[in-house]
């Protein structure tokens, strides 16, 4: 009697330890999808945003084809990240975005009006600002993915994710190897 | 796998310590509470008396007419308090005068809307913004009753730093709002405030312009006295209006007798610690500890320049502890880390030295209050940041809320921590740990606190011979030439 009682209470234990760790999983893996759309959404922005700058920009540097050809190809891999959701498309829109902006800042160095600009200063700090959710976002996602991946990685949870399928998620890496670096201090 | 176990151990110490400055937070909430209760009680049932214990005919009378005074008085107290307790943002939003508007597009919003994504704060938890013109300070505030929280920001501040600073400032803001501290220090700020508002407004009304009063409540002022002029002919009005003043000069002596008492207990139960952890979160938010250093040396000098000299008394008197740089009259009264030794702590986050540097070396005299102050300069200083978070990726974000970096996983770190403090004590740099000797410089996330030392008496002694107290009169030093030094950057 006494024996069926104690396999009862450890069964019941158990399944509550169980029951947690699973749910731990699920809530993690949520938080790192919520991340992820948070990324999506800023790509959609500057998707958005793009068509705009253009418009402006137009006027002054109809002749510099260049610029627009860098803005043009921005916004497509842009499209592309949003239709691949992978690292490494939102990573390569990135550094596209990137090139556009500083090409649409120098000409803005050499059209005065443009710089002068109003509305054009206003979609220069929405660009900017777009940039920085972008990275701020790919920030957290990262911090999110790395606690979901502890998560699915130790033990014991690792047992349960292996069991339901929890895989471990990518995270954007640092390629550069100067960032990789550690910053040098001078004393002046 | 021994690094997961360990670093949650980390994590419940570092919950743990937190949990306590917060209870000893709100501990003090509950303190101020009773006691702005107590001088309201005693203020409302001696004005009560006043009123109506002319004509007292019996013993018994007087004993009816004064428990049915207690009664009311009680009730108003009560009713006073709670409100002040729901509902805290409102009393503290005009801390600093000037004209107040609620920003939904542009840079400041923008930069809001930005920490909010970098510390995963979505949907309506993301606080208003609000910026105030004229008032000749830089600063930036929060206040939260728990369910709104507003961010304050001047229009010089917003002119005066560049966007990345900016951005450390406001995520400096946004850490008090998510540790939860915000919450419990709007109330206690508002609590330890209500009876010196009240006796203010009191003595406002009362004395006309005879006290000093900002430019905001002066207009107010007039606008009343304008309809007062209108239609108050009659006595009876005179009469209530004397008695009215009269509650309010009670109110005022109650507050110079209370008003030590009750700043005292709520000095006693804020924390010190949490500015620098606000600190922390703003560099776990941002990853740039530079442009917080540099905020704050820009803020510094720029407050310093006899155009913007004292002009933050008034606001920091009254909401010291909650702005974003709130530089101590006297040490007893600090309400925030010695700047230097925020500072210090900036660079044991891995701030670079050199940077800072050249801010100290190079004020910036003036405020364009037609542009932002984005130089190529600044720009090419931002670009770093984004592949610098990417580098800085904590593992266990938990570990940021440690106040200072009292244990340095890294002997660069301590290294460059030693340059400046030259004598490193116990304080700052309290163990050497070796055991992640990987080149990852900036892992700030183990930093933690190690015990609950006060961290801030490093930088407040001044250590004599030590490079740090050099550096920090280098600063003042700095301060004074403003007026003559005009580098044009």
């Amino acid at each position: 009697m006494s024996v069926l009682l104690v396999i009862i209470v450890i069964i019941v234990v158990l399944v509550l330890l169980v029951g947690s760790a699973y749910n731990g999983l699920v809530k993690a893996q949520e938080q790192v999808n919520n991340a992820w759309s948070q990324i999506e959404t800023q790509l959609q922005r500057r998707y958005d945003l793009i068509p705009n700058l253009v418009e402006t920009v137009k006027g002054y540097a109809a002749h510099e084809s260049g610029t627009l050809q860098t803005v043009v190809a921005a916004r497509n891999a842009v499209g592309t990240a949003l239709k691949d959701k992978t690292p490494e498309a939102v990573e390569a829109a990135q550094k596209a975005t990137e090139q556009a902006r500083l090409a649409i800042n120098a000409v803005a160095e050499a059209y005065p009006n443009l710089k002068a600009n109003t509305n054009f200063l206003s979609l220069q700090e929405e660009l900017t600002s777009t940039e920085d959710k972008m990275s701020y976002a790919r920030q957290f996602y990262n911090d999110t993915v790395t606690k979901y991946n502890i998560k699915v990685q130790s033990f014991p949870t690792n047992l349960l994710a292996g069991m339901f399928g929890f895989k471990v998620r990518e995270t954007f890496q640092v390629d550069s190897a100067e960032v990789r670096q550690a910053p040098r201090v001078s004393f002046q | 796998m021994a690094g997961s176990f360990s670093s949650i151990t980390r994590e419940d110490i570092e919950r743990k310590s937190f949990n306590d400055e917060l209870a000893r937070l709100n501990r003090g909430v509950v303190i101020a509470w009773v006691l702005n209760f107590i001088v309201l009680l005693a203020a409302v049932m001696a004005l009560l008396s006043i009123m109506t214990l002319q004509d007292v005919q019996s013993m018994e009378d007087l004993r009816i007419r004064l428990l049915f005074n207690a009664l009311i008085a009680a009730g108003v107290s009560l009713l006073v308090m709670l409100i002040i307790y729901l509902k805290p943002n409102g009393m503290l939003m005009h801390a600093m005068g000037g004209n107040m508007t609620e920003v939904q597009s542009g840079r400041v919003h923008n930069i809001v809307e930005e920490i909010c994504i970098a510390s995963g704060v979505t949907g309506d938890d993301m606080p208003n913004v609000y910026i105030v013109e004229g008032t000749g300070i830089l600063n930036a505030y929060a206040v939260s009753d728990g369910s709104n929280s507003n961010v304050i920001v001047t229009d010089e501040l917003v002119h005066a730093l560049n966007r990345a600073e900016l951005q450390a400032v406001i995520a400096h803001e946004m850490g008090h709002v998510n540790s939860g501290d915000c919450v419990a220090m709007t109330r206690l700020i508002a609590m330890s405030n209500v009876v010196g508002i009240i006796s203010e407004l009191g003595l406002d009304i009362l004395c006309g312009g005879s006290t000093p009063s900002s430019r905001h409540r002066r207009r107010m002022r007039e606008k009343r006295e304008s309809s007062n002029n209108s239609s108050s002919d009659s006595k009876s009005s005179d009469s209530t209006a004397m008695l009215i003043g009269l509650g309010i000069v009670l109110l005022g002596i109650m507050f110079l007798i209370f008003a030590p008492a009750i700043s005292l207990a709520a000095r006693n139960h804020m924390s010190r610690t949490r500015e620098s952890r606000a600190d922390t979160y703003s560099v776990q938010y941002t990853r740039n500890p530079t442009a917080l250093a540099t905020a704050l040396i820009r803020i510094e000098q720029l407050q310093g320049n006899d155009e913007f000299k004292g002009n933050d008394k008034r606001f920091l008197k009254k909401a010291g502890s909650l702005a974003f740089y709130a530089p101590a009259l006297n040490k007893r009264d600090a309400t925030h880390p010695d700047t230097m030794t925020r500072i210090h702590e900036l660079i044991v986050m891995g701030a670079d030295e050199g940077r800072i540097r050249v801010a100290i070396d190079h004020p910036r005299t003036t405020i364009n209050f037609n542009g932002y102050d984005d130089d190529e300069q600044d720009q090419s200083a931002r670009r770093p940041a984004p592949s610098r978070r990417q580098y800085m990726q904590p593992t266990n974000a938990m570990g940021m809320m440690g106040t200072s970096a009292n244990t340095v996983n890294n002997d660069n770190h301590a290294h460059s921590a030693d340059m400046v403090h030259n004598a490193p004590s116990a304080n700052t740099v309290n163990s050497v740990h070796n055991d992640n000797p990987v080149g990852n410089a900036h892992n700030v996330d183990n930093a933690r606190r190690a015990d609950d030392a006060n961290p801030f008496s490093v930088g407040s002694d001044t250590r004599a011979g030590s490079a740090h107290g050099g550096k920090r009169r280098l600063v003042r030093h700095r301060h004074d030439g403003d007026g003559q030094r005009n580098v044009v950057r």
